[in-house]
């Protein structure tokens, strides 16, 4: 083992993507620590332009794979190439941001490589050696976890676990033809959800439903609290939309919009990691929610341990009072 | 003849209270009631649906722990699976993915489904491993994160819509057999009927030796569990709802002018 550290970016379109920054911001934390060399990887067709985009962005060495399989994302390829490519730079650490690409193609490449999969990372720590952190159980709890001994680690970075690398200087970037095989896997292509005039990121006071609401009916006390408030949004939990409660445009987090309102109510939402990722820079949030161990009152200011259905009707009452 | 597997986790109610373990490595598992992993829910309706389609489809559970798994077993087979299998690990809940997903392997290698169902992730562990590491090891096609499938009439293919971020679906065609991770939203799961929770009493399910795949080394190793630190301090209002409404009304009017003239 070399102590090499390899940031592998994510592309869409022939673009690097934000994320990929992050994870090489990640990858510097680690090297702060252990001094390990870092070295930049990006996948595509063709990957000297993504190499020298990323390494112009990162500031890292980077090196480009390219075969034609590799122009879009396929897992297959994926895991073809990088199992190829790795072995020869005896790295260990294999940094892969945790998006819907990378949590794909990393367990896979782990087991490939029999290395060590660490997963939803949102932070590391050192004491005596680096352990790295996952929340679990809903975010009631956290796990450190590390590799098995003398194995290589693939790490999935949580997006927002670390901040866009700085570079001094643009790094050199360079490519190598892959030698890839046909794969049982084809990528059809992508399509993009229909918009929904709902921008959550104009409201100033987002009114947060989750599955603690019960049943649809609820949803009502929702609504009517929300009219109350100037400049106000009616948000979800994925759990919400998922039952139909409310249309996707509605969804907080990591699979729907990213909000910072001055005051965010969060109304039986449990606190969810990838529902935290999309609301925790709100000024202001106002958690509710029978259960005093919910992780949403880890990021809530103001806390109320009560049952909605009791609760509401008599905020609604209160507000009225007042106006 | 079709042969769908399920691969089914154990999991703890989400709203249970958490405590960590003595030995401080994982959460107490005593006097923790259990259910079905969400979204492996979503794989058996998925599975149930293609069996209401083609007919001839058998569907197996598989689910890797102690003997108080048959319990999810039973329910994951009222939910309409033919059959179950639990591979006896006492240590299975605890095991890194690759350990589960080498003894699941190990089981299936010579099993020759189909079409192989995984949830996206476990809601106790949130590891998204287990599923990609498996079809690795067995070294079939595999797509994550999948919100709508089509099987093509042929049984030869599979068409997945895979959810990304921003809203981005891709479509990804994978050779049967292969092996689907299953995300929340991809259908409703059907409540189990009355007849079939009877029926699913009757069924015996076979206790299976835990054999990993030969020449694997372990994969994660969970070092520490601990409550998360906060990250400000939560100030909870105490009293009645009508006590608490006040308080919280008076705080979050200092904040902003916030409402509404109307
Ligand atoms: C890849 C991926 C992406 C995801 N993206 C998102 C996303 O963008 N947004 C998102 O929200 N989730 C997302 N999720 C899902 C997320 O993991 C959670 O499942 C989801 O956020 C849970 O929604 P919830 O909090 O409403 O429901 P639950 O987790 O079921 O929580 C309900 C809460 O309500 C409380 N409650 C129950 N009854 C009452 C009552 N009477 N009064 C008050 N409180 C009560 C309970 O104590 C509980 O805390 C994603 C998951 C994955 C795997
Ligand atoms: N002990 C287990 N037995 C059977 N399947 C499991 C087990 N653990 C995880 N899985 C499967 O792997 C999926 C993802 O789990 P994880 O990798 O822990 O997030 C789950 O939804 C199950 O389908």
């Amino acid at each position: 083992m070399s102590g090499k550290i390899i940031v592998i970016a994510e592309q869409f379109d022939g673009k690097i993507k934000p994320v990929s920054l992050e994870l090489a911001g990640f990858g510097k934390e680690i090297s702060q620590t252990t001094g390990g060399e870092l070295i930049g990887v990006a996948l595509g067709f063709p990957a000297l332009a993504l190499a020298r985009e990323f390494a112009r962005a990162s500031g890292l060495k980077v090196i480009g794979l390219e075969h034609p399989n590799l122009e879009t994302y396929n897992a297959d390829s994926f895991v073809q190439a990088l199992s190829k490519f790795i072995p020869g730079q005896n790295p260990d650490y294999i940094l892969i941001p945790h998006t819907a690409i990378g949590w794909d193609f990393a367990p896979r490449l782990a087991a490939a490589l029999n290395g060590s999969c660490l997963s939803v990372i949102t932070g590391l720590k050192m004491d005596g050696r680096l352990r790295f952190l996952r929340p679990i159980c809903s975010g009631k709890l956290m796990a450190e976890v590390e590799p098995a001994p003398d194995t290589v680690a693939v790490i999935t970075v949580n997006p927002g676990a670390a901040r866009a690398i700085k570079p001094d200087a643009p790094g050199q970037a360079e490519f190598v033809k892959m030698d890839l095989a046909e794969t049982a896997t084809k990528n059809l292509g992508y399509t993009e959800a229909k918009r929904g005039a709902l921008d959550l990121t104009k409201a100033e006071v987002i009114v947060a439903a989750g599955r603690g609401l019960g049943k649809v009916e609820n949803l009502e006390l929702v609504k009517t609290l929300a009219g109350l408030f100037d400049k106000s949004a009616i948000g979800a939990s994925r759990a919400v939309v998922d039952a139909g409660w409310l249309p996707y445009e509605h969804q907080v987090g990591q699979t729907g919009q990213t909000v910072h309102p001055k005051l965010y109510l969060a109304l039986g939402i449990s606190g969810a990691i990838q529902h935290l990722v999309g609301m925790t820079q709100s000024e202001l949030i106002v958690a509710v929610n029978t259960d005093p161990k919910a992780a949403i009152f880890n990021v809530a200011h103001l806390g109320v341990v009560q049952d909605l259905i009791k609760f509401l009707p008599a905020l609604i009452e209160k507000i009225k009072e007042i106006k | 003849m079709m042969k769908i597997l399920v691969c089914v986790r154990s999991v703890p109610l989400p709203e249970s209270s958490f405590r960590v373990n003595g030995a401080g490595n994982f959460y107490d598992q005593s006097e923790l009631n259990s259910q079905v992993n969400e979204y492996d829910l979503f794989s058996i309706e998925e599975a149930v649906r293609l069996k209401e389609r083609f007919k001839d489809v058998e569907i197996t559970v598989v689910s890797v722990g102690p003997q108080r798994v048959d319990l999810e077993i039973k329910k994951a087979l009222a939910q309409g699976a033919d059959q179950g299998a639990r591979i006896d690990d006492p240590q299975g809940l605890e095991k890194d993915s690759l350990s589960v997903a080498s003894l699941i392997a190990k089981w299936a290698s010579d099993k020759k489904f189909d079409l192989i169902f995984c949830g996206l992730m476990s809601q106790d562990l949130q590891r998204y491993q287990t599923g990609p590491m498996l079809a690795q090891l067995l070294s079939l096609p595999c797509a994550t994160t999948i919100v709508a499938m089509t099987v093509s009439d042929d049984r030869k293919k599979i068409i997945c819509e895979r959810e990304l971020e921003g809203g981005v679906r891709e479509k990804v065609e994978l050779l049967l057999p292969a092996l689907v991770s299953v995300q929340s939203g991809i259908n409703q799961p059907r409540y189990a009927s009355l007849s079939n929770v009877l029926k699913a009493r009757k069924i015996k399910i076979p206790v299976l030796p835990p054999e990993p795949m030969p020449g694997l080394k372990p994969g994660e190793k969970t070092g520490r569990i601990y409550l998360p630190e906060k990250r400000g301090k939560c100030e909870f209002l105490q009293g009645g709802p009508e006590q608490v409404a006040e308080a919280l009304l008076e705080k979050i009017r200092g904040k902003a002018n916030l409402f509404s003239e109307r």
